[in-house]
């Protein structure tokens, strides 16, 4: 199969889903001629003009409020907010709107609005365009949230949550950008809620959110020079959580880490341990980890943002803490 | 320096072995490998072997039911007392008669191993740490985690310590009055008041013989005058115990519990005979007609998973591995060791496996991890002449397949007759857990595949 980046993929799911929808609309600051900062719309307004790529001032409460309308009344609006750390000016239009018109409204109303966004570190790019806050939205009933963590992924993932008749959000990894994949020609869905096994293993089992995927696998890769065989699960979207697909795995392997860029206090691999010790305590082998930011700002300097992030060592060094026999 | 000698622990799920002969005399100098005694469990009779030399003096009668790990006697250097007599008896006088009944108090000469307790830590408040794994492992299968020595984080019992101490000899000194779930289970069949119940185990615990002893009702008074035999036929009382008793409580229970059911039908074997005549001379071992079977009922269960399943806590549990249980008869009753992975061996693998479970099994050398496992049962009779039967399920699986005898046969041309060999198979299926369809389904999968025998060899 052909490879193409992380942002290809992205920008081809638009470009097939646009030719398969006219109701479909791109809006966003410099989403238009100039493509997007990331250039993840490159070529979508040379091909479907300015009637359906809109570009707009700076005023995410705005454009994201225009684009609830446009969904409400049955349009099926893309709305890009150029960092997820922005999304604080614009939060009412999401979680009080898009997110509860459908309840509000018994029914007659819902919201097909898919906002797209880029966050996580890694960039330097300072603490306020560095940020993962999917617990945030996770916790509003009304919300999906996607963390594509390869090519293949972004492009199946962003199909379904355009198609989803409910408001999605699509969080793109700003340092996963340039990586590339295997991407299928055709356009394909990935369901929203359905967790991918990306690695088999029966000794641990790590759930990983976002770029913390490709970090595990290869933590896990070297776990396994030592004879230690990890499981890596691809959570993909933090809500709707795929909690069978966790806890089968857990029941298998005993032990659990949960992994993600986002501060670890609150953050989602929170969630994800309560549920394991509710509903597979008797399966534990040791206490589930979670590993993530400590609780502090993203820090600009490259150095200090480096330790901050968790990487692939930092994995190997908790798996090895998970299974842990210091007596016999 | 006097050397123990401990009753070994053969599998996992033995909980208690019946010294059923010792094959020396006390005193018998022995070196490694000499056969010491026969042990029977519920599942296996094994010769056990020395695994030292010296003199080697028993401390238990034949007879005794003990659990693993216990001290059953000692291996002495010339002149040395047994440890625990008078300094100055001899040796020899301490040992048993032979034949002494099992009441013998085999405790009173077993040393309590020395279990690692972990330390008093105050701030543990008393609390053993065991992982919530650990504590489910050891509950199913009956082991007590507050004896373990933990070897997870902090002294953590973990999963790896239970499966440990499940395969590593049991520590002998048993607390008084601690029943196995094994005894207590055979107590509730029976309705046998534990606490009534003299123990004649280790510190006095109750053994499985004690509960079978109490449950026996009070022998009637004898018939006043014997019944007139036939010359040349002696009354003979042949006990339920060892295997004979193993095989009367399994079958039994296996016809209360289940729903059983036969269907038979009739398997062509001209292609089959074929390429077993093809295979005996390309091949070192071919393949037994019964291999042939045995191997397209594996394949065969792959197709049809709910034959390979097992009925327990009210719901039907697919297996997932398909081990075959091989029934071997033997004089004295029948064992069946089990082809583990069975639809994962090739024929060639397969047949010499067979071979070698078979000879195991004929000559006592089976072990209990090898007769564990099974998920499925092929049973044969063809050698002994029978072209139809109804075996009866294995406890614990759902379906069983029996074999019969190879015989010639005719198969109609339009209306020439043709000579055919033709073996007949059938299914007893639990009808809980399978319906007749989908197990006659399952025997035409297994007839077709004998019938393009081809499909066996990949």
């Amino acid at each position: 199969m052909r490879e193409i980046t992380y942002v290809k993929a992205f920008t081809e799911s638009l470009m097939q889903l646009m030719a398969e929808d006219e109701d479909i609309l791109v809006i966003g600051e410099d989403v238009a001629q100039y493509g997007g900062v990331f250039h993840a719309f490159d070529g979508l307004w040379k091909t479907y003009g300015d009637r359906r790529v809109i570009d707009t001032p700076i005023s995410e409460m705005g454009f994201i409020g225009m684009g609830v309308g446009a969904a409400a009344r049955g349009l099926r609006p893309v709305c890009d907010l150029m960092f997820f750390d922005f999304i604080g000016v614009a939060l009412d239009q999401l979680y009080n709107q898009a997110a509860k018109l459908k309840f509000m409204f018994g029914g007659d109303v819902s919201v097909p609005l898919t906002l797209t966004t880029a966050g996580g570190g890694g960039l330097s790019a300072g603490p306020q365009h560095s940020q993962s806050l999917e617990a945030w939205l996770a916790h509003v009933p009304g919300l999906k949230v996607a963390l594509p963590s390869s090519p293949y992924d972004v492009k199946g993932l962003m199909v379904a949550a355009v198609r989803d008749d409910n408001p999605t959000v699509v969080v793109l990894n700003k340092r996963m950008l340039g990586s590339k994949g295997p991407v299928p020609e055709e356009i394909y869905e990935i369901p929203l809620g359905q967790a991918a096994t990306v690695r088999p293993g029966r000794d641990a089992t790590i759930i990983a959110v976002g770029r913390m995927v490709p970090e595990s696998v290869t933590a896990a890769g070297e776990l396994a020079e030592s004879g230690i065989d990890v499981e890596v699960i691809d959570v993909r979207t933090v809500q709707p959580l795929d909690s069978p697909t966790i806890l089968e795995s857990i029941r298998r392997t005993n032990r659990a880490l949960v992994v993600h860029e986002a501060v670890t206090f609150g953050g989602i691999g929170a969630e994800i341990a309560a549920q394991i010790q509710e509903e597979a305590f008797d399966y534990l082998d040791a206490p589930v980890f979670r590993l993530g930011a400590p609780f502090a700002p993203v820090p600009f300097s490259p150095v200090l943002e480096r330790a901050y992030i968790p990487d692939s060592n930092r994995i190997v060094a908790e798996v090895r803490r998970l299974l842990e026999r210091t007596g016999g | 320096m006097a050397v123990e000698v401990l009753l070994p622990k053969l599998g996992l799920t033995m909980e208690y072995g019946l010294i059923e002969e010792w094959l020396v005399a006390p005193g018998t100098a022995v070196k490694p490998g000499d056969p010491l005694l026969r042990l029977a469990t519920d599942k296996v009779d094994v010769e056990v072997e020395a695994e030292g030399s010296g003199l080697f003096h028993p401390v238990v009668a034949s007879g005794a039911e003990l659990p693993p790990g216990a001290l059953i006697g000692w291996l002495l250097e010339t002149g040395e007392a047994l440890p625990g007599a008078p300094s100055g008896t001899p040796a020899a006088t301490g040992t048993p008669a032979a034949g002494t009944p099992a009441t013998a108090t085999p405790a009173a000469t077993a040393t309590p191993a020395a279990t690692a307790t972990p330390a008093a830590d105050p701030a543990r408040n008393g609390r053993v740490f065991s992982s919530p794994n650990a504590r489910r492992v050891a509950r199913e299968r009956g082991i007590d985690v507050t004896l373990l020595t933990g070897t997870g984080p902090g002294g953590r019992i973990i999963t790896a310590d239970v499966l440990d101490a499940a395969t590593a000899p049991a520590s002998p000194d048993a607390s008084p009055g601690a029943v196995s779930p094994l005894v207590r289970r055979d107590a509730t069949a029976a309705g046998v008041d534990l606490a009534a119940v003299a123990g004649t185990g280790p510190g006095g615990k109750v053994l499985r013989a004690d509960v079978a002893a109490a449950s026996r009702p009070a022998p009637a008074s004898a018939p006043a005058t014997a019944p007139e035999g036939t010359p040349g036929i002696a009354a003979q009382v042949i006990p339920l115990t060892g295997m004979r008793g193993v095989i009367a409580t399994r079958m039994h229970a296996s016809l209360q519990e289940m729903a059983q059911l036969t269907l038979g039908t009739e398997a062509t074997m001209d292609a089959a005979m074929a390429l077993r005549a093809q295979l005996k001379e390309q091949w070192q071992q071919a393949p037994t007609i019964t291999d042939l079977v045995v191997r397209a009922a594996a394949l065969a269960l792959r197709e049809h998973p709910r034959l390979n399943a097992s009925v327990h806590d009210n719901a039907i549990h697919v297996q997932p591995e398909i081990n075959v249980g091989l029934a071997v008869a033997l004089e004295e009753g029948l064992m069946v060791p089990v082809l583990k992975r069975a639809d994962q061996l090739p024929l060639s693998a397969m047949a010499a496996e067979t071979r070698r479970l078979a000879q195991a099994a004929r000559t006592g050398k089976l072990t209990l991890p090898e007769l564990e496992g099974g998920t499925f049962t092929v049973s044969t009779l063809g050698s002994f002449g029978i072209d139809f039967f109804t075996p009866v399920i294995s406890q614990g699986q759902v379906a069983i397949l029996g074999v019969g005898r190879l015989r010639d046969s005719v198969r109609w041309e339009e209306s020439t007759p043709v000579k055919t060999q033709v073996l007949t198979l059938s299914i007893t299926f639990d009808h809980r857990a399978v319906d007749g369809a989908p197990a006659a389904e399952y025997l035409r999968s297994v007839v077709s595949r004998l019938a393009t025998p081809l499909s066996l060899l990949a």
